[in-house]
């Protein structure tokens, strides 16, 4: 991506994936990432007349956990962010958001491996990414 | 076989089908969520009874199946299920006695194959997260691991064979656990609803909700 983007940040991107069903999901956005930032994108769809267990703005919920040999970390990314109006798409049947993080400003590079993300948003859990961390060397 | 012999069959069969129709209609209910699932989760359980026998250092508990275990149908299944009670009742939030045990007991299946490091047992290697979802806290842990671990002996004869991943792929290994939430994520507890999942590695859980009610207010 040519522009910088602010991470973590809460606006619809190019590589933003998308949501076919109610939920949240990630995606690893291979091109914006480089070896010193490891971004991944989401996007959240949850429907509005059913209770999921979600109070107040939804991107202030997501809780974000990543693993890796062992260690671990659980975070809110987006717990401090000012969310407005037209951050949130809505739609007759859900409320649409999308975020995108940088996995490095949550869990420290140790060596080279497979790491783990998933995040959860009320009673939805997203897919589990599986990133590729090349070696620092 | 003859016309008469069709018959015979015909109603044999069909006695069979009653019999069985009749049996399973008067059958006592499976205390189990049946679905699609490949797994299953036991709905009436007694959590007290995991409360009563205790959860040992740091909330740990014990690495065993019991009544409240999830069960797993579909041998090729690969994740974790845990289980936990709908509601509990607190007087305080004192952590002495298991007095607000929150107990939480799970399966994971693994594929040996699969990278997952481990120190010690799989059981121990699985995150738990728990969010309050009102004030909207999140809180999470480990099981602990065991104390003086003595290490494994070496073999009698020759050297101890080392199997790679590719000779561990197809092997499901089964663990149990079940800790103390309460103890092993530091959670205040509160009246409030949780949200509760495992995840580790390329695993993740169902997602359980537990209703917290304060008693004597």
């Amino acid at each position: 991506m040519d522009s910088v983007i602010e991470l973590p940040g809460i606006s619809k991107s190019a590589y933003s994936p998308s949501i076919k069903e109610f939920g949240i999901a990630l995606a690893f956005s291979e091109k914006e990432s480089s070896k010193d930032k490891k971004i991944i994108q989401g996007v959240f769809a949850l429907p509005k007349n059913q209770d999921i267990k979600v109070y107040g703005q939804p991107h202030k919920s997501i809780v974000v956990t990543i693993n890796f040999d062992g260690r671990y970390v659980v975070t809110k990314p987006f717990e401090d962010i000012v969310v407005l109006a037209d951050d949130i798409e809505e739609t007759k049947i859900a409320q649409v958001g999308y975020f995108q993080f940088d996995m490095y400003d949550y869990f420290e590079y140790t060596h080279a491996g497979l790491y783990y993300v998933v995040s959860s948003l009320g009673t939805y859990l997203s897919n589990i990414l599986h990133i590729p961390i090349e070696s620092k060397q | 076989m003859r016309p008469n012999t069709y018959t015979t069959v015909a109603l044999l069969v069909l006695g069979i089908s009653v019999a069985a129709g009749l049996y399973f209609y008067h059958a006592p209910k499976v205390e189990r969520t049946l679905s699609m699932q490949p797994y299953s989760i036991p709905d009436n359980c007694d959590f007290n009874q995991i409360i009563k026998r205790g959860f040992g250092r740091e909330g740990g508990g014990f690495l065993d199946e019991n009544q409240c275990s999830p069960d797993i149908h579909d041998l090729k299944f690969l994740g974790i299920v845990i289980n936990a009670p709908k509601v509990i009742h607190f007087s305080s939030t004192d952590t002495e006695d298991n007095q607000n045990a929150i107990p939480i007991s799970g399966i994971i299946s693994h594929d040996l194959g699969t990278y997952l490091d481990r120190k010690s047992s799989l059981a121990r290697s699985v995150i738990i997260v728990v969010t309050d979802i009102k004030a909207n806290e999140t809180w999470s842990g480990k099981i602990p691991g065991p104390q003086n671990l003595v290490p494994r002996p070496k073999p009698l004869h020759g050297e101890e064979k080392i199997f790679t991943l590719e000779e561990m792929k197809g092997r499901i290994h089964h663990e149990w656990f079940n800790p103390n939430l309460f103890n092993i994520t530091g959670m205040e507890l509160r009246e409030t609803e949780y949200l509760v999942y495992a995840t580790v590695g390329p695993h993740k859980s169902n997602v359980v909700t537990i209703k917290a009610i304060k008693e004597g207010k």
